[in-house]
């Protein structure tokens, strides 16, 4: 019974972790139909810059108070983030715009394999994992049989709050509903007076600061990190928006902490252990999409004459 | 022109013509060579396949590699558990096997639209190969299975060395499969799945059995990952999960829309590409003599820039560059336009 207590709430910690970065996913599908497959390396660049943010920006006498350093390694990871997603979208996907749809995803595996190997080769001794800062409140949440580390704590929060205020923000904002308006029709989003550009662009910095922000928290919970981390979890994030339904908010975040319970779930009750929880993964996914093949909250496809 | 020859004929000399050139080439170039021209012999039928699915019929697959695991494990474990059987018996047994599996997933996702697909079949090259790891008894592990296969008629051992006979072995079945494959993209089947691709409603309308379709596509489809798969077993000798990652299979999609989608050709461009970026860069970084840490990683970095450039350079692949190229050159001169 505790373990089960214990692995579901790592499960909800794995669920908030990947929700942030199926958030990225799920809303440049949204806008542009892109699998964005180099937003889980957005993630990890997210995670070097805050690492080297703390190593060569933080002032060495405030290292060890995190209401201090954590916010200083949350903006340079968030800061790389962006600039990467920036960079990406404006030399890789733009020139693509009007190209056969399929061609923007192979230049984000291009994007992908790039960021991987370069960070691997350039970030000194990123050939191996290595260790994170522990920028938060050391110690564990004790609730009865069940321990979280109180970064974990601080994970879910955090995950929690930038989803409210994500949804928010696209359902009250203007720029949120020039957003909206553009992943329902980009042409008529146009007359209307909405600059897709600036749209496009607003959609991956806002994917790419939350993944950054999932880069610093991913690093402090498990105080090391290191360049696979990117495509792994990528992957699971991905699952999440689909299982979610892609274009969904909501969605995301739900299918999000669903991948997370099914792989601890798994990793400790089913035969095989944590190297067969995809498979599990896997399963759930399918009995999803056969009785609904929009995904949980995505909406149904529209029949166009 | 006097009378046409029909497709089948026409495609039968070709893959003989094209027999004959590559049994010519590896009479000309070492072991090696003739090892990577194999590599591109698997992978051309692999992404030839992929472009049956995702180019002539619209269904993104993500995961192809699930269906070369399959036909790599089918042929290894007919080797090593039924070694009377033949090895052309064993890769029809794969191709069946992939095609099979093809038919199951097919008939998962035939309500499946874009993303939704692409992750269901991203999910299934993820998860399919750690079954490895569930029956380590029948599939050894993450170590694989590793075997010899005896495939040389006895007067030939000695006469031709193993790896250009197994190149010749590889050739043939992708050829033959590439016939197949061409007549099928050429007749009725070619036509109604474009027809799936560009507007469901418009085909089901004109009598095309939509659902039907799109698992017809699957099956041959994967049915060609199997071959794939069976013939790198056979050619390395192994099958191991490591070899059929996730980014085998989205190195065969970047290979299909690299090669230009809606061709078989393009499928060839895209095979040689794969096999021969990697090359390349490898060829690149060691020319740039840098320390042997960087040395070993670069070429992934160089290729993932490759990548993006040539799409950059080619949206429609490079077929697509070949053909405006070809266009070109045969545009009449504006005085005999009219005549020809």
């Amino acid at each position: 019974m505790s373990t089960l207590l214990q692995q579901l709430a790592n499960g909800v910690v794995q669920g908030a972790l990947i929700a942030l970065i199926a958030l990225g996913y799920t809303m440049v599908y949204g806008i542009i139909q892109l699998i964005n497959f180099a937003h889980g390396e957005v993630f990890m660049v997210g995670a070097y810059g805050g690492l080297a943010t703390y190593t060569w920006i933080v002032p060495e006498s405030v290292k060890d108070v995190w209401y201090v350093s954590l916010p200083i390694v949350l903006v340079g990871g968030v800061a790389v983030s962006v600039a990467i997603a920036l960079l990406m979208e404006r030399f890789a996907y733009r020139p693509l715009r009007n190209a056969p749809r399929l061609a923007p995803l192979i230049t984000a595996l291009g994007v992908s394999v790039f960021l991987q190997e370069f960070v691997r080769n350039f970030y000194p001794n990123a050939t191996a994992a290595l260790p994170f800062p522990g920028v938060f409140v050391q110690g564990q949440l004790v609730i009865g049989p069940i321990r979280v580390g109180w970064s974990g704590i601080l994970l879910i929060g955090v995950s929690v709050l930038l989803s409210i205020a994500l949804q928010t923000y696209i359902n009250r904002s203007r720029m949120g509903r020039a957003m909206r308006a553009t992943a329902q029709d980009p042409d008529t989003a146009k007359l209307m007076g909405v600059n897709p550009d600036r749209v496009i662009v607003l959609t991956f910095v806002l994917g790419a600061a939350l993944a950054g922000v999932a880069g610093v928290l991913f690093g402090t919970y498990l105080n090391n990190i290191n360049t696979d981390m990117g495509f792994q979890t990528g992957i699971f994030a991905f699952t999440a928006a689909v299982l979610g339904g892609v274009g969904s908010i909501r969605g995301a975040v739900v299918g999000a902490f669903i991948i997370g319970l099914v792989k601890t779930l798994a990793g400790q009750y089913m035969p095989g252990g944590t190297q067969y929880d995809y498979v599990w993964i896997f399963v759930v996914l399918i009995l999803v999409l056969v009785f609904r093949p929009q995904g949980l909250f995505g909406e149904p496809e529209r029949v166009r004459a | 022109m006097t009378t046409k020859l029909p497709p089948l004929v026409l495609h039968l000399l070709a893959a003989l013509g094209c027999l004959v050139l590559l049994v010519l080439l590896t009479l000309v170039t070492d072991p090696f060579t003739n090892l990577r021209i194999a590599t591109v012999g698997y992978y051309l039928i692999a992404v030839a396949g992929l472009a049956l699915l995702t180019g002539f019929n619209g269904q993104v697959s993500l995961g192809h590699g699930a269906f070369m695991f399959i036909g790599a494990y089918t042929v290894a474990l007919l080797v090593k558990r039924v070694p009377a059987f033949p090895i052309w018996a064993d890769l029809l047994l794969a191709v069946l096997a992939g095609g099979l599996a093809g038919l199951l997933a097919g008939a998962a996702a035939a309500r499946l639209h874009g993303p939704y697909l692409a992750g269901a079949t991203l999910a299934l090259a993820v998860g399919l190969p750690a079954v490895t790891q569930r029956f380590p008894d029948l599939f050894a592990g993450s170590n694989g299975l590793s075997f010899t296969v005896n495939s040389q008629p006895a007067g030939l051992v000695g006469v031709v060395p193993p790896t250009r006979w197994q190149s010749w072995i590889v050739w043939l079945s992708v050829l033959l499969a590439l016939v197949v494959l061409a007549n099928l993209a050429r007749g009725r089947l070619g036509r109604t799945l474009r027809a799936v691709r560009d507007d469901e409603v418009a085909a089901s309308l004109a009598g095309v059995h939509v659902g039907r379709t799109k698992i017809l596509a699957f099956l041959v489809s994967s049915a060609c990952g199997g071959l794939a798969g069976g013939l790198q077993a056979f050619l390395l000798g192994t099958a191991a999960p490591g070899s059929f990652t996730p980014a085998l299979s989205l190195s065969l999609l970047a290979a299909l829309v690299l090669g230009g989608l809606g061709s078989l050709w393009g499928a060839l461009w895209g095979a040689i590409a794969l096999v021969y970026f990697q090359v390349w860069t490898d060829d690149f970084a060691e020319l740039l003599s840098l320390r042997s840490d960087i040395a070993d990683n670069l070429p992934l970095a160089l290729y993932g820039v490759v990548l993006i450039v040539t799409v950059l350079a080619f949206p429609a692949g490079i077929q697509g560059g070949v053909r405006k190229l070809w266009v070109r050159v045969r545009r009449p001169a504006p005085s005999q336009r009219g005549e020809s």
